[in-house]
C-alpha cells in the first residue's frame, strides 16, 4: 500500500497557531505617563535658539592620508595631507586579525590615517575647535559622515568641527579605547602645526584655547580618556610612551558613552577641571546604562575655576539616532527583531534635542554665552526648545560644597564634612546603598546613596488617621555654616529621585499605661503578630516640601517641585519580549537622581529674616504625599550657582 | 552577497548532477544491498527536507551525519516518519557539551512489514506491507572534540536488524572531521557504518552473487551463507548560513559513495524569516540522487519558539508516494 502525502489540517493551521504564540510573547508598547506637555510649557531663555543654525557661512573640506583604499574622500578629496601614526602602543589584535585588518584597510595599526571630514565657518576666526569621534559600529558603514548635521549647525555658529575617522579601529576590537582618545589628541597636534603655520585654510583661524571633544559610545569613553591623557606626562600602561600634549580643553561632551572599558592602572579614569556634559537615551538598544553618570559622578573640580557638569537622561531617545549614519537599529540591520522601536523618539527630535544642548554647552563654554547656563540647572527654562519628552537632568558647578555624599563611611548620621549631623524623624526606612547601573550584575555607579520612605498613616482600625510627617534633617554647625559663608546668592543642592515603593503604616506611639494594664493578671491574650507591612507599588504624584532653618530659628519652607519634576522611575522596555527583558534587566527602569538647584533667594522671598550666612538646618520633611521612598544623594551648598539659577524656575 | 555565489557554487553542480543522472537502476547495484535498513533511512526532519544532507548540519541528529558536529550541535530531538501504511520509524538523539567538544547518545528504529522476499529489506520493500514483522535498529553514542579549530568527531553503534528470516546484528563505527571556514560555511568528511559483514544464508539473501543460482532446497547439510555488508558510505560535504536581506538562508550540499558502487550526491536549502527574537519559519527544499524506492525531490517547514523548533518534512518516494516526517527539538 502506499502512503499518500494529505496536507493535514493541523499544518494548514501551523502559521496561525505560530502568530498566536508570537503575539502572546510580545509586549504591548509601555511607557510612562508624559508629562511633557506641562513640564516643557515655559520658554524663560530669550537667547536664539542655539539648536538652529547662526550667521556664518559654512564650508567643508577634508584632511587625511590622501592614500585610503576604501574611501574616495580620504583619498581623491583630502585639502591637507596629514602623516599616519602609530597607534600599536595602544591598540591590540592578535596577528591574524591585524593581517586581516591591513588586508581590508591598506594598512596596519602601525599606520593609522588622521582623516578627518571639518564643517568651518567662512571667516577671520579665531574660531573654538571641536573634535567628534564616533564609537564601534559595523567599519564598513563608516561612521564619520553622521555629525553632518552637527557639523553645518556648529560651523553657523562659529565653531570649526572636525569629526574624526577611526572606523580602521572599529569591529571586534577590545581595550583600544585608549587608541581611540590618543588618536584624538593627535588629531589635536596636527591643528594646532595648522594653526601656527603660514598659509592654509586654517592659519591663524583656529582658537586653540577653546577646545571641545566630543564623543559617541566607545568615543564617548574616549573623549574623557582624552581629556586626561592631555595632563599626563606618559601613558599610564607603559611609561616609555612619553606624552607632551597640554591641550586647552575646556569642554568634553559624552553621547551615550561607554564607561571602564579602559581602566589606567586598574582604576577608572580620573577626569578632572573640563566641562562636562554627558547624554544618554532610556531606550538605548546597545549601551543600556546610563554608563555616563558613573563619569558624571567623578569628575572633579579642583583649581577653582569656573566648571560645570551635567547628565541628561532623555526618555525614548535610543543609542543610533545620534549619527545619521547609525539610526535606529541598535544591534544592527536586524535588531528590529528583539529590539522594541516603537516608543523611540522620530530621528528627527532626537537630533533636534542634540543641536539644542550640544549648541547650548559649547556656547556656554567656548563661546562664554552664559545666557545658555540655565538650561543645565533646570532644563524647564528651554521648554519651546526641547523635543516633547521626558528629562533627568544631573548638575554640579564647581562651587559645590557636598554636605552629604554618602560616600565616606557607614555612619548615617554623620555628613561627608566635620559639622554635619544628620538625623531622621517617623522614617519607615532609612540606609545607606550603593547605586547601580540598570544593566550588569549590579554594575555599581561608584556611589552611594541614602534610601528614605515614610508613611504618615498610624496602622489601626482608622484609615484616616496621620502621625506627623516624617522628616530627614541634615544639621550644620556654627563653624561650619560661618566657613561656608553663604549668602543671598547662593543655593541648596538635592539630587534625589522617587521609587515605586510605598511602606506600610507606622506603628502607632506606645502607650505606656496600656501596657502596663495588658501586663496585669486577667488581661486579654496578645493578637497575634501582624505580617510586615507589604511594600505596593505606587502612582501618586511625589512631592515633599524643603525646610531651611537658620540659627535664629526662622524657617522657610518650599516645595520641591518648584524646583524640578519629582517623577517615579520612568518605565523602560527596550527588548520585544518581556520576557527577554526580564531576564536581561532587574529593573524596568534607571535609577536616575534629579538634581535639584534652590536658590537660597527664593526661600528668602517667603521668610524674609532667613539669615543664609547661619543656615543650622536643611530639612526634608515629608508631608504632601503620606507614603512614598525616595534615594538622595549629594546634598550640598554652593555660592556660584548664581550664573545657573539667574533666570529663576519657570 | 558572498554566500549567494557560494550558495550557487554548490547548488548547481549538485542539483545538475542529481536530476541529471537520476535514481540509481537496480541493475547498477550489482545486486548489493545492505543491512540493517535503518542506516540508509532518513534521521531527522529538517535534514531530510533538505535532500537528506546532514554532513555539516548543527542540528543534534548531526549524530547520524558526521559525529564531528557534535562539537558545536546542542540539544535533543525526536522525530518520526511514516514510510507506509506497513512501515514507520523514529529517531531521539540527544547532545551536550563535554569540554571543548560534545557528546551525543541517539537511537534510531525501523518498524516494518517486509515479506518474504529475502534479506535485507530496502526502502522498495518497506513501501509495502506484507505480512512479515521486520525492525531494525541503530543505538549511538559520539564524541567530538575541537582541536586547532578542527572539529573531530568518533561514534560508536550497535546495529540489529531483525527480518522475518533472518537477524543481524554489528558493532559499528562512524569518524568525521569538520571545519568552519569563510565566516559562512562548514565543510565536514565523514566515514560512517564502518564493520563486518553479516553472514545470512544465501537462501534468505537477495541480489547475492554469492548465492546464484539461488539454491532449490532450502534445508542442506551445510547451507550457504553469503555476506551482507554494512553500507558503509563516506561523504564530503558543505554548509553555508547567513543573512541575505531579512532572511536567513542556509544551503548545504554533500556527495556520498555508497561502498564503492554508488554515488549519492544531493543538496538542499533552507529560508527562514524570523519576525521577533527567538521566533522564526522556515521553507526548505532539497533534490538527491535517489535509492531504491525514492524520488529525489523533499521539502519541509519548521517553526522555531525560543528553544523548541517543530520541523516537518516529506520526501518523494519511487510511484505517487511520499513519507512525512514530523520532530520536534529542544535546543
Amino acid at each position: 500500500m502506499m502512503s499518500h502525502f494529505k496536507v493535514s489540517t493541523a499544518v494548514r493551521r501551523l502559521p496561525l497557531v505560530a502568530s498566536a504564540l508570537a503575539m502572546a510573547c510580545t509586549q504591548a508598547l509601555k511607557l510612562s505617563k508624559d508629562d511633557s506637555p506641562a513640564v516643557l510649557s515655559h520658554q524663560l531663555i530669550t537667547a536664539p535658539n542655539p539648536g538652529e543654525k547662526g550667521g556664518y557661512a559654512v564650508r567643508t573640506l577634508y584632511y587625511g592620508s590622501g592614500t585610503d583604499k576604501r574611501r574616495a574622500v580620504f583619498r581623491d578629496s583630502v585639502t591637507i595631507k596629514t602623516k599616519t601614526v602609530d597607534a600599536s602602543p595602544f591598540v591590540s589584535m592578535e596577528p591574524p586579525a591585524a593581517k586581516a585588518r591591513e588586508k581590508d584597510w591598506g594598512f596596519g595599526v602601525t599606520k593609522s590615517p588622521i582623516n578627518g571630514r571639518v564643517w568651518y565657518p567662512v571667516g577671520d576666526g579665531p574660531f573654538p575647535l571641536v573634535l567628534i569621534v564616533h564609537g564601534n559600529h559595523n567599519p564598513l558603514d563608516y561612521s564619520d559622515p553622521g555629525y553632518a548635521y552637527l557639523g553645518e549647525l556648529l560651523a553657523s555658529r562659529g565653531f570649526i568641527l572636525a569629526s574624526v575617522d577611526e572606523n580602521f579601529i572599529n569591529g571586534g576590537l577590545r581595550g583600544e579605547s585608549d587608541g581611540r582618545a590618543w588618536l584624538l589628541l593627535k588629531h589635536l597636534e596636527n591643528w594646532k602645526r595648522w594653526n601656527d603655520s603660514a598659509g592654509g585654510p586654517f592659519s591663524h583661524k583656529v582658537d586653540m584655547h577653546n577646545i571641545a571633544l566630543m564623543g559617541h559610545s566607545r568615543g564617548g569613553e574616549a573623549v574623557g580618556i582624552a581629556a586626561a591623557f592631555n595632563r599626563l606626562s606618559h601613558y599610564p600602561d607603559d611609561a616609555n610612551v612619553k606624552f607632551n600634549f597640554n591641550f586647552d580643553i575646556k569642554s568634553v561632551f559624552a553621547i551615550a558613552p561607554v564607561d571602564g572599558q579602559y581602566k589606567p592602572a586598574g582604576v577608572f579614569t580620573p577626569i578632572q577641571n573640563v566641562n562636562y556634559m554627558v547624554i544618554h537615551g532610556s531606550h538605548d538598544g546597545d549601551v543600556s546604562s546610563f554608563n555616563g553618570l558613573r563619569t558624571f559622578q567623578r569628575i572633579k573640580f579642583t583649581d577653582g575655576q569656573p566648571w560645570f557638569k551635567a547628565a541628561w537622561y532623555v526618555y525614548r531617545a535610543n543609542h543610533g539616532q545620534w549619527n545619521t549614519v547609525w539610526g535606529n537599529k541598535d544591534g544592527g540591520p536586524r535588531s528590529g527583531r528583539y529590539l522594541d522601536l516603537r516608543g523611540l523618539l522620530s530621528p528627527d527630535e532626537q537630533r533636534q534635542f542634540s543641536r539644542v544642548v550640544i549648541g547650548a554647552f559649547l556656547e556656554a563654554t567656548l563661546h562664554g554665552r552664559s545666557e545658555y547656563l540655565p538650561i543645565f540647572r533646570d532644563h524647564r527654562v528651554a521648554g519651546r526648545w526641547l523635543p516633547k519628552t521626558m528629562y533627568i537632568t544631573r548638575f554640579q558647578e564647581s562651587g559645590f560644597k557636598s554636605l552629604a555624599t554618602f560616600d565616606e563611611d557607614v555612619e548615617v548620621t554623620t555628613g561627608s564634612v566635620p559639622g554635619v549631623t544628620i538625623s531622621g524623624d517617623s522614617l519607615s526606612s532609612w540606609k545607606e546603598t550603593a547605586l547601580a547601573l540598570r544593566s550588569g550584575q549590579n554594575d555599581p555607579i561608584n556611589t552611594n546613596a541614602v534610601t528614605l520612605g515614610w508613611n504618615n498613616h498610624i496602622r489601626g482600625d482608622d484609615t484616616t488617621k496621620l502621625g506627623r510627617p516624617a522628616s530627614y534633617t541634615v544639621s550644620l554647625s556654627d563653624s561650619l555654616a560661618t566657613a561656608l559663608d553663604l549668602g543671598q546668592d547662593a543655593a541648596v543642592y538635592i539630587s534625589l529621585a522617587p521609587t515605586d515603593a510605598k511602606p506600610g503604616p507606622r506603628s502607632p506611639a506606645r502607650d505606656t499605661t496600656k501596657k502596663a494594664d495588658s501586663s496585669a493578671k486577667g488581661a486579654k491574650p496578645k493578637p497575634p503578630a501582624r505580617k510586615p507591612p507589604k511594600t505596593e507599588k505606587d502612582t501618586t504624584p511625589v512631592d515633599l516640601t524643603v525646610e531651611l532653618v537658620d540659627a535664629a530659628g526662622q524657617t522657610a519652607r518650599l516645595p520641591l517641585s518648584r524646583f524640578g519634576v519629582p517623577r517615579r522611575p520612568l518605565e523602560i522596555h527596550i527588548l520585544r519580549r518581556r520576557d527577554e527583558e526580564r531576564q536581561r534587566f532587574p529593573t524596568q527602569y534607571e535609577m536616575v537622581l534629579q538634581t535639584y538647584v534652590m536658590p537660597i533667594a527664593d526661600f528668602a522671598k517667603v521668610a524674609p529674616s532667613l539669615d543664609a550666612r547661619h543656615l543650622r538646618s536643611i530639612r526634608l520633611v515629608f508631608d504632601r504625599l503620606v507614603a512614598g521612598t525616595i534615594v538622595v544623594d549629594d546634598i550640598g551648598v554652593s555660592s556660584r550657582a548664581a550664573p545657573f539659577v539667574a533666570l529663576g524656575e519657570p | 552577497m558572498h554566500i549567494r555565489s557560494t550558495a550557487r557554487f554548490l547548488l548547481g553542480p549538485t542539483i545538475a548532477c542529481s536530476v541529471a543522472v537520476g535514481p540509481a537502476a537496480h541493475s547498477a547495484q550489482g545486486g548489493k544491498l545492505y543491512a540493517p535498513v535503518v542506516l540508509i533511512l532518513p534521521s531527522g526532519p529538517r535534514t531530510l527536507a533538505m535532500g537528506n544532507v546532514g554532513i555539516a548540519s548543527r542540528d543534534d541528529e548531526v549524530l547520524f551525519f558526521n559525529p564531528a558536529q557534535l562539537a558545536i550541535a546542542r540539544g535533543m530531538s525526536v522525530s518520526a516518519e511514516r514510510y507506509s501504511h506497513g512501515a514507520g520509524g523514529g529517531t531521539l538523539s540527544a547532545v551536550t557539551r563535554l569540554a571543548s567538544g560534545g557528546v551525543a547518545v541517539g537511537v534510531r528504529m525501523v518498524d516494518y512489514e517486509a515479506g518474504f522476499e529475502g534479506f535485507p529489506a530496502d526502502r522498495t520493500t518497506l513501501l509495502h506491507a506484507d505480512g512479515g514483522a521486520g525492525t531494525s535498529l541503530e543505538a549511538s553514542a559520539g564524541l567530538a572534540q575541537v582541536f586547532k579549530g578542527t572539529r573531530f568527531g568518533l561514534a560508536a553503534k550497535y546495529v540489529a536488524d531483525q527480518a522475518p528470516n533472518a537477524r543481524a546484528h554489528r558493532f559499528a563505527a562512524d569518524v568525521g572531521v569538520s571545519r568552519d571556514f569563510k565566516r559562512y560555511f562548514t565543510a565536514g568528511v565523514a566515514v560512517q557504518n564502518l564493520g563486518a559483514a553479516t553472514s545470512v544464508l544465501c537462501v534468505y539473501a537477495r541480489f547475492s552473487s554469492n548465492c546464484l543460482p539461488p539454491p532449490d532446497v532450502i534445508m542442506t547439510p551445510s547451507p550457504p551463507m553469503t555476506k551482507v555488508d554494512l553500507p558503509l558510505r563516506s561523504t564530503a560535504g558543505v554548509a553555508g548560513s547567513g543573512p541575505v536581506g531579512p532572511l536567513d538562508i542556509t544551503v548545504t550540499a554533500a556527495v556520498s559513495m555508497l561502498r564503492s558502487d554508488r554515488v549519492l550526491p544531493a543538496a538542499g536549502g533552507e529560508l527562514a524569516y524570523s519576525w521577533l527574537d527567538g521566533y522564526s519559519i522556515a521553507l526548505r527544499a532539497g533534490v538527491r540522487r535517489t535509492m531504491p524506492g525514492e524520488a529525489p525531490a523533499t521539502a519541509g517547514i519548521g517553526f522555531t519558539m525560543d528553544r523548541l523548533a517543530i520541523d516537518y518534512a516529506i520526501e518523494a518516494l519511487s510511484g505517487p508516494r511520499a513519507a512525512q516526517r514530523f520532530g520536534l527539538r529542544i535546543r
